[in-house]
């Protein structure tokens, strides 16, 4: 016998009509377009643009990840402070401590994805870390790498865009 | 405005102004959720999200500037003491700053020290007890009839005030020569009294200090009248502000402005009655640019000024402590100031006009004033002593104001009628004659020239537990009657608490420092303060020599002067009349008449 979960139901029915799950502003502000066959180019839509399903958690990921705790006057404990790292020695237990900080931070405020895995790899000689997120987001049943490097020299957090999808 | 609700937005039009930040960012999720067109508005982290935050912010941030500026520029609402000193210039009113504390003092002479001639105390000089400086501000004259014996000084014993305070010197301040120019006394965290700052001017064309007068506005100065305003800006500093050369002197280039202010030492400066007796040491103000002015404000052939070895041989006492000080004045209190001042402008004509001054300038030492006319000082004041069959001759204090004060023609008075400021736990009851001398000759310049100031004294009325037997009331018993009050069956208070509560509600409900003159007794709102208490039931008044009790509060209120003819009992509220002031028969030991009865 064939077990029915209403809410998948309702989701798949959602996931019928519209055709996406997830849907959220792209920033910068654009004008939404579509690659046209026939002209063989960006043909430019009336509306503004948009991104659906993985971009948007992936929007989500970033600004999690660029956000330090109080910037948000109406979320004061969103965000996640990497920058303390950026003082610190490159070495593993820091590291380990950046895979947790980061794992948390995914749990608690962006509950769309869950984390595969969180490899950390120190690099004293360049001053940096070489993160790679493996997360999965379950309702569109995908697993998403996301790649981010924090440069303890160049004091900075580069949330790497060229990330792929499995 | 139409505020009903709009077919697009279920709200009203005008609920813009009751939104938060949170609100307002629930609302608009609320909206993008029902529009269906975005998903991700419900997730914190998305771009939208953010989006809606900062929008939030925003007009949150806005609101609360739309409000406050809307609210903050109205005369009736403004609360910020920037904001409300702003609007009230309009009126030309300027706030009051703060008042020190003042001293009554007696004083003698020692024999042998003095000449027989007057002599004079220069201004500023001042008297430390214990490290805390009294000042004068004016010069102090007096006359020693006999060298050689011990004279007590008349002229100034209870007819001068001393200050609270030391008098400092501002930086020496050069005029550019503009029109209305402003010099701002800048030194901040220091108390400066409102009422002594003075001013004085190096006038480059004449080569001489010329004291300069305060005014409080130039429109009736002349060109060349040597006036100053005085104002607090809204960061608290004193500008003084000179004239343009058509109203009021304006300053030449290269004059010299020197200011010297009263520095208070605030609360700690107060001192008990004696202490200047006990602990005093009188010095004489001296530093340069100040003897080059006393040189040519006071002329040589009046400067018999003390010296400092006569000045240590005056042996000053207070039998009162001084006054508690007043501090700056708030918003509130400009609010209810201004208005009457400008109503006056700056005339004392009606009833409110002299009461409002009163109120305002002597703070300091004044809790509360009602100013009577002739007509109510005789149809009330001394009615009511006919009324009791006194001869309001045999009452001192009316003797003393009449002689003091009245002028032979009486039709003409005014009465202030004036309750000093009192500490707790102080005796002072009727205003010191120091004091009215300063009322009376501060008012001289700005009163009616047909009026003259007079001064009755407020009528007190002690209250207390009582009962009256049959129709007798006995005044002499009033230490045996107490309050009882019946603890509730199931209360778990002890009656100890239960006790000092009750305390605590009629010191506060007889509170002598809130006292004003008139009030209206609320014996149901005292009856409800005690009923109120957890655990009270009942109240009794009692006696405890003997089985008499009265079921609820009784009170005896009579006049301690004459406790055999103005006496009554209080069953009910009662109005007093406008020159009477009650007070708690032995407020302090009132633990000692409150029992409490379990039941």
């Amino acid at each position: 016998m064939a077990i029915k979960i209403s809410n998948l139901q309702q989701i798949s029915e959602l996931y019928k009509q519209k055709s996406y799950y997830y849907k959220d502003l792209h920033l910068d502000f654009g004008q939404a377009g579509n690659y046209s066959t026939q002209y063989q180019q960006q043909v430019d839509g009336n509306d503004v643009r948009v991104d659906y399903d993985e971009s948007a958690i992936r929007n989500s990921l970033r600004n999690l990840f660029t956000t330090r705790p109080g910037q948000r006057f109406l979320f004061p404990r969103y965000g996640l402070d990497l920058d303390k790292y950026l003082f610190e020695t490159v070495n593993e237990i820091n590291g380990q401590m950046i895979g947790e900080a980061i794992v948390t931070a995914i749990r608690y405020f962006e509950p769309r994805v869950t984390v595969r895995k969180c490899n950390i790899i120190a690099m004293p000689e360049d001053n940096a870390y070489d993160i790679t997120i493996i997360v999965e987001i379950p309702i569109i049943n995908r697993v998403v790498p996301i790649n981010t490097s924090l440069d303890v020299k160049g004091k900075s957090f580069v949330f790497l865009e060229s990330s792929r999808t499995t | 405005m139409a505020t009903e609700p709009t077919y697009e937005f279920p709200l009203q039009t005008n609920s813009y102004a009751a939104f938060d930040a949170i609100s307002l960012r629930n609302l608009i999720i609320q909206r993008l959720n029902d529009q269906g067109i975005l998903t991700d508005q419900n997730y914190i982290g998305s771009n939208i999200a953010s989006i809606i935050d900062i929008i939030s912010f925003s007009f949150n941030t806005l609101i609360y500037y739309l409000n406050k500026t809307s609210t903050e520029s109205m005369f009736t609402e403004a609360q910020l003491y920037e904001n409300i000193s702003r609007i009230v210039k309009l009126l030309d009113y300027k706030p009051i700053g703060y008042q020190t504390s003042t001293l009554s003092f007696q004083c003698t002479a020692v024999a042998g020290i003095f000449e027989s001639r007057a002599y004079t105390i220069p201004r500023y000089s001042y008297i430390t007890v214990g490290g805390i400086p009294f000042s004068f501000n004016e010069d102090i004259t007096f006359t020693v009839p006999y060298s050689n014996r011990v004279i007590a000084l008349d002229d100034i014993s209870n007819r001068k005030l001393l200050f609270q305070g030391m008098f400092r010197e501002a930086p020496l301040y050069t005029a550019a020569g503009d029109a209305s120019e402003v010099v701002t006394i800048a030194v901040s965290n220091v108390l400066i009294d409102h009422f002594n700052i003075d001013v004085y001017v190096y006038e480059k064309k004449t080569s001489t200090w010329v004291q300069y007068k305060n005014v409080p506005n130039f429109y009736s100065e002349q060109s060349y009248s040597r006036t100053f305003e005085k104002k607090i800006n809204s960061n608290f500093l004193y500008e003084i502000v000179f004239g343009d050369g058509i109203n009021g002197r304006k300053l030449e280039a290269g004059d010299i402005v020197s200011v010297y202010f009263l520095q208070s030492s605030g609360e700690q400066g107060i001192i008990g009655p004696g202490a200047l007796r006990l602990n005093s040491v009188p010095i004489l103000y001296y530093n340069r640019t100040y003897a080059n002015i006393l040189n040519d404000v006071i002329p040589e052939t009046q400067q018999n000024s003390v010296t400092p070895s006569q000045f240590r041989n005056i042996i000053f006492n207070n039998v009162v402590g001084s006054t508690t000080p007043k501090d700056i004045e708030d918003a509130d209190s400009i609010r209810r100031n201004a208005p009457y001042v400008f109503k006056s402008q700056y005339r004392l004509v009606t009833q409110s006009d002299y009461e409002s001054y009163i109120k305002t300038n002597f703070a300091h030492f004044i809790t509360d004033v009602k100013v009577f006319t002739n007509w109510d000082y005789t149809g009330k004041y001394l009615k009511y002593f006919h009324d009791i069959n006194v001869n309001p001759g045999g009452f001192k204090q009316v003797l003393f104001n009449q002689i003091q004060y009245a002028d032979s023609c009486n039709f003409n008075n005014i009465y202030v009628c004036a309750v000093p400021k009192v500490s707790k736990g102080s005796s002072l009851k009727y205003l010191l004659p120091a004091q009215k001398e300063t009322i009376a000759s501060n008012m001289q310049s700005v009163k009616m020239l047909t009026t003259e100031v007079s001064f009755m004294d407020p009528i007190f009325k002690a209250i207390s537990f009582g009962i009256k037997n049959g129709d007798a009331i006995n005044i002499d018993a009033v230490d045996y009657f107490q309050l009882q009050l019946f603890k509730t069956i199931n209360s778990n208070r002890s009656p100890n608490s239960i006790k000092q509560e009750a305390a605590a509600v009629i010191r506060e409900f007889f509170n002598p420092t809130k006292m004003t003159l008139g009030i209206v007794f609320d014996y149901s709102a005292l009856t409800n303060q005690l009923l109120s208490i957890n655990g009270v039931d009942q109240l009794r008044t009692s006696r405890s020599d003997t089985e008499e009790y009265f079921n609820g509060l009784s009170f005896f209120m009579w006049n301690p002067s004459y406790p055999d003819l103005d006496k009554q009992t209080i069953v009910n509220n009662i109005t007093l009349k406008e020159f009477e002031l009650l007070y708690f028969n032995n407020l302090s030991t009132i633990d000692s008449r409150i029992t409490v009865v379990e039941q």
